[in-house]
């Protein structure tokens, strides 16, 4: 068959666009309102994606910087992820659920039992973007003074997922016979302590939960450092690139890619998937159009922080519209995209109102204005020369964009054979192209048989 | 028959059994019959199985009325992670969320958590309280009033309405606020297990309802009036906290053996005698209402809802709650108003 692309939604607050929250179609006060994630997910699953995602960070950050205008944005509170992906689970039969949940701030046994739960009730749709958290604000919460090291995070999430995938592995297949007539609920020879003692965690096991429709869950990861990039290489099954354009997608996907070898992983087992915001009209005047309507809606004391955010000093009081200042950028966690930014800035002798609306336009990751074909060619260029197997649509307002999306983008995608147009399967992990999970306990005893 | 009173009987459900443990259908069969027949809550003890917490928030996405309340282990859960997770199904079912908090887990289960030593029973119960209270504390992080949402003016949330919540405990330490607004209920219901003098102490403190064990009406009087005088301790008024004590109904002909042991008091006879009993005890003041163990079928619920719970709404101790109350409706507790309110309220008087 041939190969076609993963597509993922986001349900990302009231959209990903920082205007999307003022305009008259938007449900304000959808962020926290069920039945507004319930629309999307909808949408989502009328357009056949692969899955909704939802992104996470257990804070609400950077709210004491007077210089971020936290109060004038619209997607500092939400639902936790995994309670609200087990509601939409219900509303839903046949979209993936990939849950964010942090190795650093939760217990190997207590995750592994929710998303287990996820993962029965959905009937194997359950994913989990695994992050480690890079936020302070998020440590404090914690009792940390700060976030811990990104090594320290990073062996802590390796064995983290050891752990946790030990336990989905507590019990073999046919396992339990619940037979009434002998009285056996299950077969104690297929059941395994795991006796896990390692630097992070002691965990005796088993699980408290049969074995997950999926066994492991699909694993999804994101970040920019050499760390993160390494242990994409090593443990995850998908990864959600940043790349604002063709040419960092490509070396992007090239590098990660590269680093399977030597982890014994083909190619194909990790997919990459980029970000992309479209904004798409029936012409491409109406695509502009509303793209010109989100921009006119950013907040200028907004938009300064989101340059605050990327390593920009405090520009308030400057003449927005003024050419941008001799600047010198602060070091932290965006400086790949911020550097990107400021010789951008340069290049075309952008004014700080037109440096924000670069940002809030979806600079980070892919943004794109215009017909269903124009977003649909620049998505077959990405999928077929080398730079995504996928994509996270990052629709700039919610539910509008989606369902925009879905009904013109979609059905444009599919006719060039690059998007199915039935749920082929139930579970997430055959859906990403994932060979079945296989228990630790089955695979030594095979190859105890080889040898 | 009594006269109508302004008493209303809260009724619990808490299902034993492998029933649905494993097989969430079985679940959502019992809670949607336990729906259907009146219960008011649905306690969602922590059984090997699927997790309760976040299965409740399936089944706040598949029921319309009745109230959630999981278990949680207070050894085995960070605070913000939480008070976060139950605010937001506060949120997803229209505050019908509450929350049971065990303090010490048993050792069978604390094994298989791993790394964390069981603390001592005492210590246990001074961690359970401080964990409670930083909760409570993060759920009044924004005011009820704080979001504004104005698409004209661009303000989305008011700044001078969150609170940073600053705690450095004994066992916590967090910041805050929470990242989700103040839930629709504001404080969840907190359901603690009776049973010791430190379970009596964390609920005089914080519980809203105790699941008591008495023997008898005697005792349950004496556990009411041991309550008030705790409750009087803490600055607390009698009613603040709702007494639901445990009952294990055995419809029909007297079993040969009785449980024995702690546990659910054992109730038998015909729907009409169980309904008399539940009766006689709320009506004298020594429960606010009961909690109802039964097996996890939905056959079982059905029985002893069908023959019991009409019995109860003619003597005119229990009716139906109206569709979106609360779980705070349903136990006749007040609105609970935010600490920061109730600072300024008083800094103004």
């Amino acid at each position: 068959m041939r190969r076609q692309m993963i597509l993922g939604l986001p349900i990302h607050a009231l959209g990903y666009h920082q205007g999307c929250w003022r305009l008259p179609e938007v449900p304000a006060d959808g962020t926290l309102d069920f039945r507004h994630a319930a629309d999307c997910a909808r949408i989502a699953e009328r357009g056949k994606f692969d899955f909704l995602f939802l992104a996470d960070s257990a804070a609400v950050r950077n709210l004491d910087d007077p210089a971020v205008a936290r109060d004038r944005e619209h997607e500092q509170v939400k639902n936790e992820p995994l309670a609200l992906l087990c509601a939409l689970a219900m509303v839903t039969e046949r979209i993936g659920l990939v849950a964010t949940a942090s190795t650093t701030y939760n217990e190997p046994f207590n995750l592994a039992r929710s998303l287990a739960t996820l993962d029965h009730i959905s009937g194997g749709r359950a994913g989990w973007n695994l992050v480690t958290g890079f936020s302070g604000d998020e440590a404090r919460n914690y009792g940390f003074d700060a976030v811990p090291g990104s090594d320290l995070r990073h062996e802590r999430a390796r064995e983290f997922v050891d752990v946790t995938n030990g336990l989905f592995d507590s019990w073999d297949n046919g396992a339990f016979p619940r037979d009434r007539e002998t009285g056996i609920y299950f077969d104690r020879a297929k059941m395994h302590f795991l006796e896990h003692r390692g630097k992070h965690f002691k965990v005796r096991g088993p699980l408290d939960v049969a074995t997950p429709p999926q066994r492991h869950l699909p694993i999804i990861t994101a970040g920019y450092s050499d760390q993160a990039n390494e242990f994409t290489a090593e443990i995850a099954d998908a990864v959600y690139a940043a790349a604002p354009n063709l040419d960092v997608g490509r070396a992007y996907y090239a590098a990660v890619k590269g680093r399977l070898a030597k982890y014994g992983r083909a190619p194909d087992s990790l997919k990459v998937l980029a970000g992309i915001m479209p904004f798409v009209g029936r012409t491409r005047q109406e695509a502009q159009d509303k793209f010109e309507q989100l921009q006119s809606l950013i907040q200028p004391e907004v938009g300064l922080g989101m340059l605050r955010l990327h390593n920009f000093p405090d520009l308030r009081g400057h003449d927005l519209d003024g050419p941008m200042p001799e600047v010198e950028l602060s070091r932290g966690r965006y400086d790949m995209f911020s550097d990107a930014l400021l010789e951008k800035v340069r290049r075309e002798n952008l004014t700080i109102r037109q440096t924000y609306e670069v940002v809030a336009g979806g600079f980070w990751h892919l943004g794109k204005v215009g017909t269903a074909a124009d977003i649909a060619d620049t998505m077959e260029e990405w999928f077929s020369t080398g730079a995504a197997d996928g994509f996270n649509i990052q629709a700039p307002y919610l539910p509008g964009s989606a369902a925009d999306f879905v009904e013109l983008v979609v059905p444009e995608l599919q006719r060039r054979g690059l998007f199915r147009t039935e749920y082929e399967t139930p579970m997430l992990r055959d859906r990403l192209g994932l060979p079945p999970a296989v228990s630790r306990y089955d695979a030594s005893r095979l190859r105890q048989a080889g040898e | 028959m009594s006269g109508v009173t302004s008493r209303r009987m809260t009724l619990g459900l808490a299902l034993s059994g492998p029933g649905g443990v494993t097989k969430f259908r079985n679940m959502l069969a019992s809670a949607q019959m336990a729906e259907g027949c009146g219960f008011d809550f649905l306690w969602l003890t922590d059984r090997p199985g699927l997790d309760p917490i976040t299965m409740a928030a399936a089944l706040a996405a598949t029921t319309q009325r009745i109230g959630l309340i999981p278990s949680c282990a207070a050894p085995y859960h960070r605070p913000y992670n939480l008070a976060r997770r139950l605010a937001s199904i506060d949120h997803i079912s229209r505050g019908r969320m509450g929350w049971m908090l065990q303090p010490v887990a048993d050792a069978a289960l604390a094994s298989k958590f791993g790394n964390l030593p069981l603390a001592d029973v005492a210590t246990a119960h001074a961690v359970a309280a401080e964990f409670a209270g930083v909760v409570a504390a993060l759920w009044d992080s924004w005011d009820d009033d704080a979001f504004i949402r104005d698409k004209a003016s661009g303000l989305y949330f008011d700044r001078a309405k969150f609170h940073w919540l600053d705690h450095q405990g004994a066992a916590f330490k967090v910041r805050g606020p929470l990242d989700t607004a103040r839930p629709p209920q504001g404080l969840l219901p907190l359901l603690i297990a009776g049973g010791s003098a430190l379970a009596e102490q964390l609920a005089a403190g914080q519980g809203e309802i105790l699941h008591g064990l008495p023997a008898d009406l005697r005792a349950a009087q004496g556990e009411r009036a041991v309550m008030s005088r705790r409750l009087e301790q803490a600055g607390r008024a009698p009613a603040a906290l709702r007494m639901l004590p445990g009952i294990l109904p055995i419809l029909g002909r007297t079993p040969t053996a009785l449980p024995s042991g702690p546990g659910p008091l054992p109730v038998l006879g015909t729907p009409e005698a169980i309904a008399g009993t539940l009766c006689e005890w709320f009506d004298s003041g020594a429960a606010d209402g009961f909690i109802i163990h039964l097996p996890d079928t939905a056959d079982a619920i059905e029985a002893f809802a069908a023959g019991v719970i009409p019995v109860l709404q003619r003597h005119g101790a229990w009716q139906p709650s109206p569709l979106g109350a609360t779980l705070r409706d349903m136990l006749g507790l007040g609105h609970a108003p935010s600490r920061y309110a109730e600072q300024a309220a008083q800094a103004v008087a």
